[in-house]
């Protein structure tokens, strides 16, 4: 069985904050450049935000890579510094992610303080983000077509998850209905159809991973996946009851709307860290079937 | 809160059960073994090519770092143990897999008196 110890659980932990952090930085840099906002109080308000995941972001791959070498090493406490194992490290895939994703929390950094080239950016450091999580793990290991697939994948969870802090922000505001109603009728539209695309991609994703349909009914590792599914299918019922219930009312200027959405979206919130958790778990903690 | 500790617990907890899959095919002396006299040599057979990192033979608080020779990626690995006295023993072993995934496990034997 796998040696569950102090590394392999401060990196399931270390996993799950990079996720949160770096989702919700690509998160914020895709909401504000593809839903157009232009609300300066809100701007302010992701500009701040994306600074604060950025450093978290930072400073939670620099620990991830630390500890890794720590684990890989064995050598009680201070493993971490042991030089050939970091060097081992760095010279494989987990180099090439750990490189990738400092790239991308640079270009993110930039693109909230250059001019002009702001969404080419924005777009790089969010795109080169997504590509840090697929350069590692499964992705490699079983089949090419994995990483448009789960690039895909993390993508559109990214600009999921990082649209929910704007709008519940956006909602809290008195005077700015009409850009809310703007933005949340919009985004309603984008969701409802990017969680399907969401469901399909995952489902193709843990096909290719696990070899066959069986396999996700009767190996641990699809267990795990049909409990991630379970939450994503959560997620499509509150993105069902946003855009054909709660939205509708809004518009006719229901405060009780306005409420029940802002439920709905601290609701998502913690669907979407449920999913970050499980996720942390099984990258770090399960291995695949034997014959992947 | 507390919805969101019971989580995090249950997550913990699901780890044990989930973590019975090994990328360890095989192992000479095999997992929980019982042996006339202490093995001379530990030998570990993967399922798939890892460059191993760390090896290590407990027993009770005591633990060993076994030298292994080979030094790239591979598929069996060797170890020259040191023959010691009667009772439970326990080795773990650390890896880096092709795909950047660290993979680790234990396995363990017992030397009759």
């Amino acid at each position: 069985m796998l040696a569950f110890d102090f590394w392999l659980i401060s990196l399931i932990f270390i996993k799950f904050a990079l996720y949160v952090s770096s989702f919700a930085n690509v998160g914020f840099v895709l909401f504000s450049n593809i839903m157009w906002v232009q609300n300066s109080k809100l701007l302010a308000w992701i500009s701040c935000w994306t600074f604060r995941s950025l450093l978290l972001s930072l400073t939670m791959t620099f620990l991830q890579f630390g500890f890794q070498v720590g684990q890989l090493a064995g050598s009680g406490f201070y493993g971490f510094l042991e030089f050939e194992i970091a060097l081992l490290l760095l010279k494989g895939s987990v180099g090439l992610a750990f490189f990738l994703k400092l790239l991308a929390v640079l270009l993110i950094f930039v693109s909230f303080h250059h001019l002009f080239f702001k969404k080419y950016f924005a777009f790089s450091g969010a795109f080169i983000m997504a590509l840090s999580f697929v350069a590692i793990g499964h992705a490699t290991h079983a089949a090419v077509l994995l990483v448009p697939v789960l690039g895909l994948h993390i993508l559109i969870v990214c600009f999921w998850f990082g649209a929910l802090g704007p709008l519940y922000y956006i909602l809290s505001q008195e005077d700015v209905r009409d850009e809310a109603l703007r933005l949340l009728e919009s985004f309603s539209e984008k969701a409802f159809y990017s969680v399907i695309v969401l469901l399909g991609l995952g489902i193709v994703a843990a096909f290719i991973l696990l070899g066959s349909f069986e396999a996700l009914f009767f190996s641990n590792y699809g267990l795990v996946i049909i409990g991630k599914i379970a939450f994503v299918i959560a997620l499509l019922l509150l993105a069902f009851l946003n855009k054909y219930r709660f939205l509708p009312e809004f518009k006719k200027g229901s405060e009780r709307a306005e409420i029940s959405l802002q439920k709905s979206i601290v609701l998502e919130s913690c669907l979407f860290i449920m999913i970050f958790a499980i996720v942390a778990f099984l990258t770090s903690a399960v291995n695949l079937p034997l014959n992947r | 809160m507390k919805f969101f500790i019971t989580f995090f617990i249950s997550i913990a907890l699901l780890t044990v059960g989930v973590s019975a899959h090994s990328v360890l095919r095989s192992s000479v002396p095999m997992d929980k073994s019982v042996l006339e006299k202490g093995p001379e040599e530990i030998i570990l057979n993967f399922s798939y090519e890892i460059r191993l990192t760390s090896l290590t033979l407990n027993q009770n608080n005591e633990s060993k770092k076994l030298d292994f020779e080979i030094k790239s990626f591979a598929k069996m690995f060797s170890a020259k143990s040191p023959v010691k006295n009667n009772g439970p023993y326990e080795i773990l072993w650390r890896g880096l897999s092709r795909d950047g995934h660290i993979v680790t496990g234990t396995f363990s034997y017992y030397v009759k008196p």
